[in-house]
C-alpha cells in the first residue's frame, strides 16, 4: 500500500488527476524511462489507485472512482476493530465496578 | 464514480453489558483505556495517549510522551450520556472533515452503542486527493495491522 510514497510514483498519479492518459502522455516531461512508467503504473493498478482501459492499440490509465469503496472498506474495518476494543475494556470494567452500586 | 460520496454512511452498532452512563463514560472519558493507538492513530509508532475533551468545541486528540498532538477532530455533540459527534479529520485538514456521531441507548440491562460516519461529499473535488493521503497516511496503520494480524 505505500503505492504512493514514491515521488516520482506520486507524479504519475497526479498526472491522471485531470483525466485518462496513455502511458506516452505520462511519460512526457517526466524524468524517467517508459518502461519506468508503466512500472508505476502497474504498481499504482495494483494499489487499487489507478484503472486501465485499453482503447484499439493504446492502454488509457485513469484515477480509479472506486478509491471511494476501498476508502469505506477501510473505516468499517477501522470501527469493528475500535468498537471490539471499546466492548471488550467496557465490560472489564464492569466486573471490577459492580459491587460499587 | 460508481458511488456518491454523499450516499456513503458508515454504520457500526456494538452492545455491552453496562448501563448507559457507563458505556458513555468509557467511550469518551475513558477512551484511552480502550482505542487501539498502535493500529489507530496518525503516530503509531510514538503516540500513546488519546484524549477527547468533554464539551462542545472540545478536541479530540492523539499524544506522544514528547507532548506532540495530532487532531482528530472537534467535538460537535456533547449530550452525555446519550450522544457524543466530532468532526474527523486525522492526519489531514479539517476543510477535509468527516462527521462522526455515536448514539447510546439503553438495552436491556446494557446499551446498545451506535456509530454514524458520514460527510464525504465535503471533501468534493478533493476525494481524488484525499484517498491518497489516506492511502499514503494509514500507510503505516495497516502495514502494522497485517503485521499484528500475521504474527
Amino acid at each position: 500500500m505505500a503505492a504512493l510514497a514514491d515521488p516520482t510514483r506520486r507524479a504519475v498519479f497526479e498526472r491522471l488527476r485531470s483525466g485518462p492518459r496513455p502511458v506516452v502522455e505520462i511519460a512526457r516531461g517526466l524524468p524517467v524511462s517508459r518502461p519506468a512508467v508503466s512500472q508505476h503504473l502497474r504498481v499504482l493498478k495494483e494499489a487499487g489507485l489507478v484503472r486501465e482501459r485499453r482503447e484499439g492499440t493504446r492502454n488509457f490509465y485513469s484515477v480509479n472512482g472506486d478509491g471511494l469503496a476501498e476508502v469505506r472498506e477501510y473505516f468499517e474495518e477501522f470501527w469493528d476493530e475500535a468498537l471490539a476494543a471499546f466492548k471488550l475494556v467496557a465490560e472489564k470494567g464492569e466486573t471490577h465496578d459492580s459491587a460499587s452500586e | 464514480m460508481t458511488q456518491q460520496a454523499s450516499e456513503i454512511v458508515i454504520e457500526k452498532t456494538v452492545t455491552v453489558s453496562v448501563p448507559v452512563d457507563e458505556a458513555f463514560r468509557v467511550f469518551t472519558e475513558e477512551i484511552e483505556t480502550w482505542w487501539p493507538l498502535r493500529t489507530h492513530a496518525v503516530d503509531t509508532e510514538s503516540s500513546d495517549t488519546v484524549v477527547l475533551e468533554g464539551r462542545e468545541g472540545g478536541r479530540l486528540f492523539e499524544r506522544a510522551p514528547g507532548g506532540e498532538e495530532h487532531v482528530w477532530g472537534l467535538v460537535r455533540t456533547w449530550e452525555p450520556p446519550q450522544r457524543v459527534g466530532y468532526t474527523w479529520h486525522p492526519g489531514r485538514g479539517k476543510e477535509t472533515a468527516q462527521e462522526v456521531e455515536v448514539t447510546f441507548t439503553p438495552d436491556g440491562e446494557g446499551t446498545r452503542v451506535d456509530v454514524r460516519h458520514w460527510g464525504w461529499e465535503k471533501l468534493g473535488d478533493r476525494l481524488d486527493e484525499t484517498i491518497a493521503s489516506y492511502t499514503e497516511g494509514w500507510d503505516l496503520v495497516l502495514s502494522r495491522y497485517a503485521g499484528a494480524t500475521n504474527g
